[in-house]
């Protein structure tokens, strides 16, 4: 009964007994019958993979293959960064260089003579400003 | 000043032999180092097909790159990074797509007649009891995050050293230990219960 309580209080397994017993697993291995199955699959894999890496879908497995092994966060850091590049560049370029450059000329200013100067007013008839009908002497105001 | 001599990769002859193409020296590499992948990728993934199917992978992946590899590494530190790799994708993948625990995984994995316990077959009583103990330290395994299941498998399961885990996971040994001896705690904690039960 003592020996039980005192098992029951001392319950927390050491260190050298958690080792030993993830050392059990060591032991645990496939048989050699898996392994003959495994080569056959291997095999069989790699030939079909070369027989898929000549044509257009072979080239397209691969560069999906190249975009997976550099990892989507790695290719969205390079993006990014090729971007900043692209637009640092284009706005640090001053306007001027590369475009054809024109040489300024001096504005000329041609007088022409107006032709026929001397019609360009035309006399219009007098006009006699007179009232026609004239009131009383007396409405009269001025 | 000195530089210090790396002793030499013990898979040189079949990493020389299958760059050239012979395909019988990648499969010797294959059944050299199945096993030990095997047992990591399981552990992480705790899901049979998943396992075999990202061990399919693991070796297309080091078949296709072995042109690349010039040994800076040995073979196994580098088949074990692609490994890695490609297991901590795998489940952060996973994750975002299913939204499943770990815990809703392969309940039956214990179970699994394609894994051969080699050891305890003489002492059935012992292996039952082993195999409660061992669904309740999953069930802890599976409560740790993805990196510290990982260098817990490496150390205890793999038996790998510290240096070995820091070389593949590209760390420091100190990061190792003290990962380790985090996981650990959590491990002893959650299994604090189970222990209580059994003695």
């Amino acid at each position: 009964m003592i020996h039980k309580t005192f098992l029951s209080i001392a319950v927390k397994p050491t260190h050298d007994q958690i080792t030993s017993l993830l050392a059990e697993k060591r032991q645990q291995v496939p048989d050699e019958e898996y392994w003959q199955r495994f080569l056959c699959e291997f095999h069989s894999n790699q030939r079909q993979r070369e027989l898929n890496s000549t044509g257009v879908t072979g080239i397209v497995s691969r560069f999906g293959r190249w975009i997976s092994e550099m990892g989507l966060t790695r290719f969205a850091y390079g993006f990014g960064l090729a971007y900043a590049g692209v637009t640092a560049v284009y706005l640090l370029t001053p306007p001027s260089v590369g475009e054809e450059r024109i040489a300024p000329t001096p504005a000329s200013y041609q007088i022409v003579p107006a032709a026929h100067a001397g019609t360009a007013v035309q006399s219009l008839p007098g006009v006699e400003i007179v009232p026609r009908v004239l009131a009383p002497v007396e409405k009269r105001v001025f | 000043m000195f530089r210090q001599l790396r002793p030499p990769d013990p898979d040189q002859d079949l990493v020389t032999r299958a760059q050239q193409g012979d395909t019988r020296a990648f499969d010797a590499l294959v059944l050299k180092y199945g096993d030990k992948l095997y047992g990591l990728v399981y552990n992480m993934t705790s899901h049979k097909e998943d396992t075999h199917d990202l061990l399919q992978e693991i070796f297309a992946r080091a078949y296709q790159s072995l042109g690349k590899f010039r040994g800076s590494a040995t073979f196994y530190t580098w088949i074990y990074q692609i490994a890695v790799n490609l297991t901590l994708n795998f489940l952060k993948k996973r994750k975002r797509r299913t939204g499943l625990s770990l815990s809703e995984m392969d309940a039956k994995a214990r179970q699994d007649p394609a894994l051969i316990d080699t050891t305890h077959e003489a002492n059935p009583e012992r292996q039952t009891n082993l195999h409660e103990l061992q669904g309740k330290l999953d069930e802890a395994m599976k409560k740790l995050s993805d990196t510290h299941r990982m260098v817990v498998t490496m150390f205890d399961i793999q038996g790998m050293s510290h240096a070995e885990i820091a070389k593949v996971l590209k760390s420091s040994e100190g990061t190792i230990r003290s990962r380790l001896h985090y996981a650990h705690q959590q491990l002893q904690s959650a299994l604090q219960d189970s222990w209580e039960e059994r003695f």
